[in-house]
């Protein structure tokens, strides 16, 4: 097969991609900063209350399923850690102890990506909620100055 | 050892009725059900969508982003998949419109083509993979593209996780979450999405007489690896429809994410080609869809797609395209119409078929 549209084979870290993520994130907090302001200037209605509510609740509730599920590996990580006692060998036994050192990286890696995860799409899904509300204030107080 | 050539056949054409094929899927396959849904709605007369969002939801919010395709992949999990909220979940509305124009503009067929289709939609209660909120808003699409709400099933109250249901006893448990995202629902999914688009069926048949062909996919997509489909794809093809003896109608048949026969998973982003997960096609043998053919002489064609990851191609879990990751141009993500290039080699295998 002919690869025509998959040639970028350099390192993440020198293609300049994590300085444009970070770019994109920054002009992100400043639009959904642009539309809350001008959304609090329009008075909005009291759905709009709610919602920000629910919004702080969900991303709670999303806290506490990280959570759980990092003190679940732990917990799983300290069990395997107590079970390994029975190495022969020498390359056994250093086998054994790199793996738990991978598992508590594998563990370290999964949470910070899942915390990195509703972060990102905590801003994300904010931002396009109050961009929506905005509009669709905008839209209201024009129809109401017709 | 058997000539190799043998096993692969070339997708032949049969009697296959116009106008009166239909498409399911899940997942990715879901997504993709509905782009091909929109784009050839004048060869289709249903579809089965199971976890799939709206037409091209992932560009619900361009914001400022100054790469298109960037800003899809992040609406798409974040707006399109989970929405920290329901008033986070792509805007019906929005996405009518942005379909009656990609049909103004001929990218899709007319969305005129779709007012007496028969839709079923689904969404496991207990799904944490794509949001229930998210497939309400596919009911609300289609209600506003002239789908009558009596010819769409929509099915939300099964505490199922994300997953297409069976009643195979070796299936995961109902509410699992996991790959291969093949559950044990007690009841065969396929058959009543078949029997929602069609009407009623003959009942499926025990033991099957027609034959599963292994065909070579890479002649409808060129052979470019930006399609991320697999080498070969199947087709199941019903002993009187093979023998020109009955005509047929064509079900293509999407698998989701981590689906495909070849997928193979990622391990701290690379391909860990020693440990390939075992279950390779069950979702083409194992669903329920080819027992139905048998007894209803339908085709059932699955096309296949495959993972990539690492390059600019972001698609690890072997997806169908719908955020974009297959365009040329990556500030004008091509993905939904005619002309994307799985939507052209899925047709394509349409057409050859005779549908």
């Amino acid at each position: 097969m002919v690869d025509t549209d998959n040639k970028q084979t350099l390192p993440l870290l020198i293609t300049g991609k994590p300085l444009a993520l970070v770019q994109q994130w920054w002009e992100r907090a400043a639009n959904a900063h642009g539309d809350s302001t001008a959304l609090w200037m329009m008075n909005p209605s009291p759905q709009v209350w709610g919602d920000l509510l629910e919004m702080q609740q969900a991303f709670l509730a999303q806290l506490g399923v990280i959570g759980k599920s990092w003190n679940t590996g732990l917990e799983q990580w300290y069990a395997q850690f107590l079970r390994l006692q029975g190495a022969n060998t020498l390359s056994k036994l250093a086998e054994q102890e790199c793996n738990l050192v991978g598992q508590f990286g594998d563990l370290v890696g999964n949470q910070v990506t899942q915390l990195v995860n509703l972060l990102e799409g905590t801003q994300v899904g904010y931002s396009y909620w109050v961009h929506e509300q905005r509009v669709a204030a905008a839209d209201k107080v024009g129809k109401a100055g017709q | 050892m058997a000539d190799q050539a043998e096993k692969t056949q070339q997708l032949g054409r049969y009697n296959v009725a116009k106008g009166k094929s239909s498409v399911s899927g899940l997942s990715s396959g879901a997504f993709m059900t509905v782009q091909l849904h929109l784009a050839h709605s004048a060869s289709f007369a249903g579809a089965g969508v199971i976890a799939g969002g709206p037409f091209r939801c992932a560009e619900s919010f361009r914001g400022r982003s100054v790469i298109a395709e960037d800003q899809y992949e992040i609406n798409a999990l974040y707006i399109a998949m989970n929405p920290l909220i329901p008033q986070m979940a792509p805007n019906a509305s929005f996405l009518a419109q942005k379909a009656r124009d990609s049909a103004a503009a001929g990218e899709i067929d007319p969305v005129e083509n779709l007012a007496n289709d028969k839709v079923y939609l689904f969404t496991g209660s207990e799904d944490k993979v794509v949001y229930s909120d998210v497939v309400a808003k596919t009911r609300e699409f289609y209600e506003l593209l002239g789908v009558k709400p009596t010819n769409i099933a929509y099915h939300d109250d099964v505490p199922a996780g994300h997953s297409i249901l069976t009643d195979n006893p070796e299936d995961s448990p109902l509410e699992t979450n996991q790959p291969p995202y093949i559950n044990n629902g007690g009841f065969m999914q396929s058959h009543r999405i078949l029997e929602h688009i069609y009407g009623k069926l003959k009942p499926p048949v025990q033991e099957l007489t027609g034959q599963l062909i292994r065909f070579d996919q890479t002649e409808f997509f060129d052979g470019e690896l930006r399609a991320s489909m697999s080498k070969f794809a199947y087709a199941y093809v019903p002993r009187a429809v093979a023998n020109g003896e009955a005509e047929a109608r064509v079900h293509i048949v999407m698998h989701g994410c981590k689906q495909g026969y070849n997928y193979i998973n990622f391990v701290n982003g690379r391909a860990d080609k020693n440990n390939q997960p075992p279950y390779g096609n069950r979702y083409i043998t194992t669903t329920g869809y080819n027992e139905m053919a048998d007894s209803n002489n339908f085709i059932m064609l699955y096309p296949q797609a495959q993972g990539s990851d690492g390059g600019r191609m972001q698609n690890p879990d072997g997806c169908w395209d719908w955020w974009g990751y297959s365009s040329r141009n990556p500030q004008q993500p091509d993905y939904y119409s005619k002309g994307a290039i799985q939507i052209r080699a899925i047709y394509n295998m349409l057409n050859r078929l005779g549908g």
